[in-house]
This record gives structure tokens, sequence and C-alpha cells, in this order.
């Protein structure tokens, strides 16, 4: 009997209370954002919890991201704007991605992307909290800090994958990406 | 539909999709055990290898050549940190280095099965600093196409376009570059072992994007008489790099006269394009004129347009 109601309990998640799928969602997010605030507590829940990859967290933080820009973008530029913020995002983290199985290291896919997804959380902060006050070196510094933390996790994060003479080589295009995001932030 | 795994105990999987089995399930015992497929990790890492697999078998029969052109393209990527700097010391100061032939080494079993696909029998590059590999120009030309958008930024000429019209322009001049170069050792005399790999050349003409890049980043940062002084000097070091280069890449032939001479004026007119080229790449009228610091004031960053548009309103 037990056994019928445990798999009912798994097969009914779609009749739940949209509430209840939300916050599980957002309980993943944020066990997710544990590593990207803290990347070095090397842990075995983060490491274990960073294999059990999902895409939402990254999509929100696009999302977020694009939008803060093409609202403070000027009128004719804010759907390219979008646009723009939305593609760099994910084909820089594939872009990436490829860049790191290429040079040898065995992750998949989905998980290096959503990894790079989610470290863009301090970059998004700078932008939002770059919205309250436009004087340029306020967002110049916001924006510095931003990226300084933002790759502190991805460091962490390819180290493991690839072998300490290639690390370098790994970090290299992830530096550039949230440079371009960065800097999207500044101009924009 | 792909076979069940070997050696898998339950009666009613499927490779954990939940796709139900035609011939022999138990009603409702084999209905529980395919609930639990989903939090079977062993049963979970197998299904994961019949995907990869079925993955690798649809895409072999729908694009012949995908993996092992993933496999040659493994070759070029095959570098360390170690070699990458030793590149860009070569690229930067081609002059003081004296050994640009690359490392090969017999591959034996070649003989023994002539219908083995041709390996490349050349070190890689982790092993030989004359060895090409495609990191290098990937990420120079990445670093070239954000330095453009950087530069645009700072004259205030910045639209997303201008990233995707760097990014067709390079890959035009590539394109231009390497056709030119194939054509010509078309007209050379010498069997298969005269043409180096199209890919090779890729990278030995995506070197120069190494040099375009830091061009332009001393360009950014120094102003615009140092940026055409280096840009000289680094279209001398290109040439010469692609000359020593492709010098060993294209062996001269053994007997002809003709032969030599046609090669020579090969090699002169690779390096004489690199020149053009770097001059098309590195062209560009948004920088200033203003030696340290090279960024214009400070309205080049729109901070002033807020304003103007608050202005244009009434």
């Amino acid at each position: 009997m037990t056994e019928t109601s445990q798999h009912d309990a798994e097969l009914m998640t779609l009749d739940e209370p949209v509430l209840e799928t939300i916050k599980r969602d957002l309980k993943m997010i944020g066990a997710k954002l544990k590593f990207v605030f803290m990347p070095t507590a090397k842990s075995e829940d983060t490491i274990a919890e960073l294999r059990k990859w999902d895409l939402w967290g990254p999509l929100l933080f696009c999302l977020i991201l694009s939008v803060v820009l093409s609202v403070s973008a000027s009128e004719d530029q804010g759907s390219t704007v979008f646009a723009c913020v939305f593609v760099v995002v994910w084909v820089g983290a594939f872009i990436v991605t490829l860049n790191v199985q290429l040079l040898g290291g065995k992750v998949p896919n989905f998980q290096s992307v959503c990894v790079l997804g989610y470290c863009i959380c301090p970059l998004v902060l700078a932008a939002v909290l770059g919205m309250l006050w436009n004087n340029i070196f306020f967002k110049l510094a916001l924006v510095a800090a931003g990226y300084a933390w933002a790759m502190r996790a991805p460091v962490v994060f390819m180290a493991q994958l690839v072998s300490e003479e290639k690390k370098a080589l790994a970090v290299f295009p992830v530096g550039l990406f949230y440079l371009v995001i960065a800097w999207m932030i500044v101009i924009i | 539909m792909y076979p069940p795994p070997p050696g898998s105990s339950h009666g009613g999987d499927a490779g954990g999709y939940g796709q139900q089995q035609q011939s022999g399930m138990p009603n409702m015992a084999g209905f529980q055990n395919m609930a639990n497929l989903a939090e079977n990790p062993m049963l979970q890492s197998v299904a994961k290898e019949n995907f990869l697999q079925m993955q690798a078998q649809l895409t072999n029969k729908y694009m012949p050549g995908a993996s092992s052109f993933w496999n040659s393209l493994r070759y070029y990527f095959h570098v360390d940190n170690r070699y990458v700097i030793r590149k860009l010391g070569l690229l930067i100061f081609p002059w003081r280095h004296r050994q640009w032939a690359r490392i090969r080494f017999n591959d034996e079993s070649m003989n023994n099965d002539p219908s083995a696909p041709r390996t490349i029998d050349f070190a890689p590059p982790i092993g030989d600093v004359n060895a090409p590999d495609l990191y290098l120009p990937t990420m120079a030309s990445i670093t070239y196409i954000l330095f453009i958008g950087l530069l645009k930024g700072t004259t205030k000429s910045f639209n997303p376009d201008v990233l995707q019209n760097t990014f067709s322009t390079c890959t035009l001049v590539l394109m231009v570059e390497i056709g030119a170069m194939k054509g010509s050792l078309y007209s050379l005399p010498g069997g298969a072992d005269v043409k180096p790999a199209l890919l090779d050349m890729v990278a030995f003409a995506g070197y120069k994007y190494v040099l375009v890049a830091l061009n332009l980043f001393i360009g950014i940062s120094l102003g615009r008489t140092v940026y055409n002084v280096v840009m000289f000097y680094l279209c001398l070091c290109m040439a010469f790099f692609v000359y020593r280069t492709m010098e060993q890449a294209v062996p001269a032939p053994a007997y002809e006269d003709t032969g030599h001479k046609r090669r020579l004026y090969f090699l002169v007119a690779c390096a004489a394009l690199q020149f053009l080229t770097i001059f098309f790449l590195g062209f560009t009228r948004d920088l200033g004129e203003t030696t340290f610091p090279g960024f214009p004031s400070m309205p080049a960053f729109g901070a002033d347009d807020e304003y103007a548009d608050d202005e244009a309103d009434v």
C-alpha cells in the first residue's frame, strides 16, 4: 500500500498547487545560488547540487537582465537590446562550454551552461542596483565589483574540470563572456 | 527502439523514459517498478548511456562527417598554458625562433591497415610549439570582435549590429584568404604532401587575430600614432611568421627548377597577403588622437543622453 501511495505522490506533481511547484523550483535555485556566492565552500552537497543541472535559474537571470537593460536603454533600441542580451548570454554560454569540452574537460553541455548562467547573478544584481542612480562612476564601480564576484565561482568550477596546466585556457573565455555582459550593463 | 541494456534486473524497464514495453509485463508489479524508475540511479546512468549512444547513432546517420570532424578538431585544441605562452611569444617576436619544423612521428599502424582513415602524424600542439592550434585564433578573434565593439562604444557609435558585422567581416576575410592560398597551392607542382590540411591553414591564417586584437588593445589605451606604428611592426611579424610556417608546410620540390621559383612566389605572396588583411581588419576611424589615457571624455559613454532626451520632449 505504501508503494502505491508513494508512486502516486511521484506521479501527481501535475496536480499540486502552483505555489508548491514554484516554491520547489525557488528552493532549487536558492540551493545553487549558495555555490555562486560561496564558491570556496567545497562541501559535497554543493558539488552534488551542481550535478543536478536545471535551466530555470539561468533563464530567470537572463530575463531579469534583459528586461532591466532594455528598460534603461533609449526608446528605439529597447527591443534590440533585449534580443542582443538574451542571445549573447545563451550563445556565449554555449560557446564557452564548447571550448571547455574541446580542451578535454568532460562536462555535460547543460551542466556547464547551468553554472555559467547562475554565475551571472552578481552582474544582474549590479544591473538592478545600477538603475537606482544614473552616475557613470557608480555604475562602473558596481559592475566591476559584480564582475569580480561573478568570476570567482566559474574559476572553481573550471578548475575541477580540466587539468592544472589548462586552467587558464578554460577560464579566459569565461572572463571574456562576463566582460561582455558587464560592459553591456555599463554602456546601456 | 534500442534494445534494453544487458544485465538489467528489472523486468519491465525500457530505458527510464516511462514507455510501455509490449511483451511480458506483469500488471501492478511492473507498473510499480516503472514508477520507481526515476529514482534508481543505476538505471539512470544506463539510460543516459543508451541515450548518448542513440544520439551518436542519429548524428552519424544524418550528419555523416560530424564525429570524425569533432575528433580532428580535438587535435587542434589539445593545448596547455605553456604552449599558449610560447606561441604568443613566437607570434610577437618571430625572429627569435630558430626551429620552425613541426615534429612528426611515424605512425606504424598506418602500414598495417591502408584502409584506415588518414590520421595526423604530426605532434599535437601540447608537445610542439610549431604545431597549429585553433584555440588561439578562436579566442583572439572573439577578443578582437569585442574590442571593436568596445571601441565603437567609446565613440557612441555602438549598436548591437556592430558585433555581428565584425563577425561576418572576420569570417569573410578568413574565407577569402584561405581560398586564395588553397587556390595558389594548386599551381605548385607536387602531390598530396604539398598541401597542408585545411584546418592547419585556417589556424595559420587565424593567428593574425592575436596580433590584431593586441594591436587594438594598444590603440585603445595609447592612441592613434602608437597604434599605427605597432600595426606596421605586427604586419612584419605576421608576414615573417607565415613565410617561415608555410615554408615548412609546403616542402621544396625535389628536382624541378620552376617548382622552386613558383614556391618562392607563393610564399612571398602569402606574406604580402598578411599586410593587406591586417590593415583591412585593423582599419578604424574611431581611435582617438590622444595618448594616455586613450578614452575620450565621459559624454561618450552616453551618460548625457538621458538628459538630452528629457529636454527634447518639452
